[in-house]
């Protein structure tokens, strides 16, 4: 199911769970490297071709890429439908995690300069990432992966636009 | 408007910069040296030598000859570089503060090394190095002149300007007291326990008569480690001495004045309302000792420094190097508006911070536990108990120690069971707000707090408050994030 707005909380474009699960399947194959190089190694240095470990090492090359597979793509859904941004005249608030919850708020006028970035894989789907900097150290940044190009544009202008919202004083 | 009118640094340039790049490259000229005085290379030795002096002597003056600068239209202009040109334009409303900074042989040429920042990127935006003493009192006066806070003269300062000044007794005791020591302390029994090994390698001969000495080799060692602390830890009193001589602090019309230092003399100014955090710290035997050194953190990350020439360092600029409770209360007082140190009304965290930390090392117990089990039986298991008593030991003080204070215009954060460390941050200064939760901590009702601000703390410590009850948390966060807001429409620029 797509999740649905909650008040002013927005969720990402549901495309981003294609372009999440490419990124399990990467990070999956990049382990399943990282265990068959480490194999090939233990195999190398030991001296009778034998492994003297608990376990053969390719059962933890394969499981840990079927692990990394299966919860990459199970978590898909769940991190979508818990992440969500919220724009509003004055800050830009994101809330997301599925075990780990992050809760994060930036107000408008601190914002430095925002960045709208895409991958390949991200390109073909049509999404855009945008990070929003404001001052200080890296901790600082605020990214929304996932959005499309027309709410990353709408985004970006509503973000860098230095004037005060409107003729209200800002809620506190 | 006109043109700028560029200026040249002082012709002294040349000669600090042929002897800082000789600085740099000293083990490199240490080696040449002994390459051509041993003989084995002969000629080729003295040919690298005399190479290098060259490029040396090359680089200076290009260095010398291509820098220029103006003040123009509101902005610093800097002009640099032979080949590759560059022109660095600053806006003097967005510099953060400026650093003037001498060495001996800047004193002995009459000559100030002027940096000046702003908030992004890492190191001084622009290096004036070097400007003749006149010329650096003149170009201070004309970029901080711009800024609204200030008026355009310089202020004379007085007597009852001065916030802080750091008697010879404060410096022993920062010296005596500081990490530096304890940090010598590691590096020597790390140093200690490798030795014997290495030494054993190597020379089996000295093992040989290291055993002829009365006493067992050990204590040998434990003689040794002791001298070398001893040592590191004098060196370590002469060199706070020397660096921090005659520190003072003066606050007239805004600006916080620093000047200290022997030989390498540092002046530093900085706006009073850059000021992002001020931290109080505390180790152990600080602690006992009932003092307490207190830094400032401002937006430009060259201030991260304490002013010398090796470039941006790990720690912010100290306020005050020691000073007692009563001491560090009227430097906080003066330099964060609406602070009350002392007499703060402490909200502590969530008691159940034990039960979180318990739960939270909960797993790595299991994982201690069947580890131990594999290797040691049954009594491995004690692996995971331990772990388990340390972290509810560690929640216990956790919970005695970690609190926060909010009054309207100032957040104040406390940490720290054995070293103490308390966070005064402006709420007008707070960049972002965010809230996480672990999933114990959901559990539980809790979450952690935290505070970011344009401080460039190369450290990386944000302002976190673990443990709060969710409703508190959240409605803390609210809170500062709507008030820091208002703070922010009042003043877009505002670092």
């Amino acid at each position: 199911m797509t999740p649905q707005p909650e008040g002013d909380w927005r969720p990402l474009d549901p495309n981003v769970r294609t372009l999440w699960r490419f990124e399990a399947a990467l990070a999956a194959v990049g382990w399943a490297a990282l265990g068959i190089g480490l194999d090939f190694l233990v195999r190398e240095l030991s001296e009778d071709g034998r492994v003297r470990w608990p376990l053969p090492f390719g059962s933890l090359t394969g499981g840990g890429f079927l692990a990394v597979l299966v919860l990459g793509l199970l978590l898909v859904t769940k991190k979508h439908q818990n992440w969500r941004y919220r724009l509003r005249p004055d800050d830009l608030a994101v809330r997301y995690g599925i075990f780990w919850k992050t809760w994060r708020y930036v107000s408008r006028p601190r914002i430095q300069h925002v960045d709208v970035t895409a991958g390949p894989i991200a390109r073909a789907l049509g999404l855009r990432t945008v990070s929003v900097f404001v001052g200080g150290n890296v901790g600082a940044t605020v990214t929304i992966p996932g959005l499309s190009e027309a709410e990353s544009e709408r985004l970006r202008q509503t973000l860098v636009r230095s004037a005060p919202p409107s003729e209200e004083t800002p809620s506190g | 408007v006109g043109e700028p009118q560029f200026r040249r640094l002082h012709p002294g340039t040349i000669g600090i910069e042929i002897v800082r790049v000789l600085g740099r490259f000293v083990w490199f000229v240490v080696i040449l040296v002994i390459l051509s005085l041993s003989g084995q290379r002969g000629d080729s030795g003295e040919f690298f030598f005399e190479a290098a002096g060259a490029i040396v002597v090359v680089v200076a003056l290009v260095r010398y000859w291509t820098t220029r600068y103006a003040v123009h239209d509101q902005k610093l202009i800097v002009r640099s570089g032979l080949l590759v040109k560059n022109e660095r334009t600053i806006p003097l409303d967005r510099i953060q503060n400026i650093n003037f900074s001498r060495n001996l042989l800047h004193r002995v040429l009459g000559l100030v090394d002027v940096q000046i920042e702003t908030a992004s990127g890492a190191g001084a935006e622009a290096n004036l190095s070097a400007l003749g003493e006149a010329e650096a009192q003149r170009l201070r006066a004309e970029l901080t002149g711009a800024q609204p806070e200030f008026s355009s003269t310089e202020p004379v300062w007085q007597r009852q300007d001065s916030l802080y000044r750091a008697g010879f007794k404060e410096l022993l005791l920062a010296g005596a007291t500081g990490n530096r020591a304890l940090f010598i302390l590691a590096s020597v029994v790390g140093f200690a326990v490798l030795l014997p090994s290495v030494v054993g390698q190597l020379r089996g001969r000295v093992v040989s008569q290291l055993d002829a000495l009365p006493g067992p080799v050990w204590m040998a060692f434990a003689g040794a480690g002791a001298a070398l602390f001893f040592v590191g830890w004098i060196v370590s009193i002469v060199t706070t001495i020397i660096g921090y001589w005659d520190f003072e602090v003066r606050l007239r019309d805004g600006r916080l004045q620093r000047t200290y230092g022997l030989l390498n003399h540092v002046e530093n100014f900085v706006p009073i309302r850059r000021v992002q955090v001020l931290l109080v710290s505390q180790n152990v035997l600080q602690r006992l000792l009932r003092v307490c050194t207190a830094r400032i953190e401002t937006a430009g990350a060259y201030a991260a420094s304490d002013g010398n020439e090796r470039g941006p360092q790990t720690s912010s600029p100290v306020l005050s190097p020691m000073t007692d409770w009563d001491g560090a209360q009227a430097v906080i007082r003066e330099v964060v508006a609406g602070s009350a140190p002392g007499s703060e009304a402490w909200t502590p965290i969530s008691p159940k911070t034990v039960v979180r930390g318990v739960r939270s090392a909960l797993l790595w117990a299991v994982l201690a536990s069947a580890g131990g089990w594999f290797w040691l039986g049954p009594r491995g298991l004690a692996f995971g108990v331990g772990l388990l008593v340390l972290a509810w030991l560690a929640g216990l003080l956790r919970k005695a120690t970690c609190a926060f204070s909010d009054s309207s215009e100032v957040f104040v954060s406390r940490r720290g069971a054995f070293s103490r460390h308390t966070s005064y941050v402006p709420v007008a200064k707070v960049q972002s707000v965010a809230l996480a939760q672990s999933p114990v901590q959901r559990r539980l009702a809790l979450a952690d707090l935290r505070l970011t601000t344009a401080g460039s703390s190369l450290t990386g410590v944000h302002i976190e408050v673990p443990d709060l009850a969710f409703d508190v948390a959240s409605g803390l966060a609210d809170s500062l994030h709507g008030r820091s807001l208002e703070a922010a429409w009042a003043n877009p620029d505002g670092f």
